[in-house]
């Protein structure tokens, strides 16, 4: 699903564009920094403030993203489904310790903090203008 | 429409890109770990931290074109990273602090995991717009932090620096331009980070074994100077004590009869006098009075400087009782004596009394009359007439503290021209030494002075000096030895 041409508008060079829907369908778009690879059919959102987003997957798993490749802007579309929640192990640390670390480089410490890495399915790639 | 000759031509062609593709893979894979083994073995051929920092540095450049790169290593506390070494920058920046927990490098060595961003300046950018809007709403917002390195830094892979897992420090490599390094580099820098690990535990255990073998040579140099400082300090003290004991014999021989007094008075006879020390615990005395000579030998307790200030108390009790009390017979002296003696050494303060004394043989030889008189503390008199040697004993008791005393006997005998005379210390008889290290003891002393009894005075005397130093041998003189003999 993921390829290795898709990994460089995983680091959150680019900011993506998430779709969410309420229980009763009604949809809400927002932007967010990074989508994080985890591995070919899993990605990986932050859950660090509980918002919109956080709210209607908890109501409505499925999700649609877009990411893009800041070297050439080529974009993906991903329909992704959420699965679970993790509060530990190697995706959480990862996410958690760049936060820190950007946090701390900020004069933000403790401000920014990461509640959890929502894990999602990705049920479908589609490569945008091919 | 494509012929299928060409499909299968196509086909070809993609296949041999394919395996052109694989091969240079292969050949950069190859070469990937042919120079992570030469930069390991490079690493590991020297001790030197700052080398082996900068060596891997520069090989991550030279091998792997990451221009910017560092070296943290935890300080003492364990609350710090200090950079210790860098590699493409304007400034080395050794010393730099990074507080655990802050920034990347912080936060790797915090967590001792590592980490790999390739947006660094995006995220902080993201930050800075939250930033404003906090202050928008009159929110008070720290600084941002200054950490080394790049100062627009985009990429960056931090890893930690582990030795059995306790952290030692963090590498880094880091670039400005976004997305730098991937999973392979990752790869890479963690195995060469790994090798660098145990490359400065070895050099630290190395250079920690340095210090202490330094500390050490140090250590030895300082006591070494003290121990000869204080030899020299024994030395001079040794040397005064010396000389002042040497100033004591001066006033202790004062005190013995001169050779022309000795010689005027006990006519043919020999002393032999060897003091164990410089000063001695026995003496020897003669004295004329009332028509007598009185002659004695004395061991008085101990040898050296104690022996010697008892010597001193046995003299001058002697010389009061023969010359104040005007005593005649040598019991009346010896009881005086111990009188004297006595009294002494009851003065000791807070109660101590001294217990030391001195055994005496103490002879008057009246020539007129041709008598001789004897009297003795423990000492014996040896008289040899006509090649028979007597011994008469002396009392029981010594000169000082002794429980059941009772007065001294005095003995005479009459005397003949040619009567030997020989009164001693117990020094030469319990000199241990000869062939299975043993006493003299007395019944070899009789056996050697009837062997030599007819010879003259000045001749017994030397046999008997060169027996002793025979016996003796190597060993040492236990006691000091006085013996006196007379012939009528």
């Amino acid at each position: 699903m993921i390829t290795p041409d898709m990994q460089p508008a995983l680091q959150g060079l680019v900011p993506s564009v998430i779709v969410t829907c309420n229980a009763q369908g009604e949809p809400n778009t927002t932007i967010i920094s990074q989508v994080f690879y985890v591995d070919e059919t899993h990605v990986a959102l932050s859950f660090q403030f509980f918002n919109k987003t956080v709210k209607n997957i908890r109501e409505n798993p499925k999700a649609a993203v877009e990411i893009i490749n800041p070297m050439d802007f080529s974009m993906w579309d991903l329909e992704i489904e959420f699965e679970r929640s993790e509060r530990e192990g190697n995706i959480f640390d990862q996410m958690d310790m760049q936060l820190e670390a950007i946090a701390s480089m900020s004069g933000m410490t403790g401000i920014f903090k990461l509640h959890a890495a929502d894990i999602y399915k990705v049920k479908s790639v589609k490569k945008l203008g091919s | 429409m494509q012929s299928p000759a060409e499909e299968l031509k196509n086909s070809i062609v993609d296949n041999q890109l394919l395996i052109d593709k694989l091969n240079a893979d292969l050949a950069r894979k190859t070469q990937e770990v042919h120079i992570i083994q030469e930069i390991s073995s490079e690493i590991n051929t020297t001790l030197d931290l700052d080398t082996i920092l900068a060596k891997m540095l520069s090989s991550l450049d030279k091998t792997f074109d990451f221009k910017h790169s560092m070296v943290l290593l935890l300080n003492e506390s364990g609350e710090k990273l200090n950079v210790a070494a860098s590699h493409g920058y304007p400034e080395a920046g050794i010393g730099a602090e990074v507080k655990l927990g802050e920034g990347i490098i912080g936060v790797v060595a915090k967590r001792k995991k590592l980490m790999r961003m390739g947006n660094i300046g995006t995220q902080m950018a993201y930050l800075k717009s939250v930033k404003n809007q906090f202050a928008v709403l009159g929110k008070e917002m720290q600084e941002n932090l200054k950490l080394p390195g790049l100062p627009n830094v985009q990429s960056q892979v931090a890893i930690p620096l582990l030795a059995e897992n306790r952290l030692i420090g963090v590498l880094a490599v880091e670039s400005d331009k976004s997305n730098l390094f991937d999973s392979r580099d990752e790869l890479i820098i963690t195995i060469l980070a790994n090798q660098a690990a145990n490359a400065i535990e070895k050099a630290k255990a190395h250079t920690g074994l340095k210090h202490l073998n330094e500390h050490l040579e140090d250590l030895v140099i300082l006591r070494t100077t003290e121990v000869v400082a204080q030899k020299e300090i024994i030395e001079e003290k040794n040397k005064s004590i010396t000389d002042s004991i040497r100033y004591a014999k001066r006033i202790q021989d004062a005190l013995l009869p001169s050779i022309s007094y000795a010689n005027e008075n006990l006519k043919d006879h020999f002393i032999l006098f060897k003091p164990k020390d410089i000063v001695s615990g026995d003496f020897y005395w003669v004295n004329a009075k009332h028509g007598k000579v009185f002659f004695t030998a004395i061991d008085c307790t101990g040898h050296g400087v104690p022996g010697a200030f008892v010597s001193i108390v046995a003299h001058g009790n002697l010389q009061r009782s023969l010359v104040i009390f005007g005593l005649k017979t040598p019991a009346e002296i010896l009881d005086k004596v111990n009188e004297g003696v006595v009294e002494m050494f009851s003065k000791g303060e807070h109660g101590t009394d001294i217990k030391d004394g001195m055994d005496i043989a103490l002879c008057a030889i009246d020539r007129e009359n041709m008598k001789l008189e004897f009297s003795g503390a423990n000492n014996p008199l040896y008289f040899i007439r006509n090649g028979i040697l007597t011994e008469t004993k002396g009392d029981k008791q010594p000169i000082g503290h002794y429980i059941s005393r009772k007065n001294f006997t005095n003995h005479i005998f009459d005397l003949q021209k040619g009567d030997l005379v020989y009164i001693f210390s117990d020094g030469f008889a319990d000199q241990f030494g000869g062939p299975k290290g043993k006493k003299f003891k007395y019944a070899q002393l009789k056996e050697l002075l009837l062997a030599i009894h007819e010879k003259p005075m000045k001749e017994q005397k030397n046999i008997l000096e060169n027996s002793f130093e025979e016996w003796k041998g190597s060993q040492e003189q236990i006691d000091d030895i006085c013996l006196i003999g007379v012939r009528i």
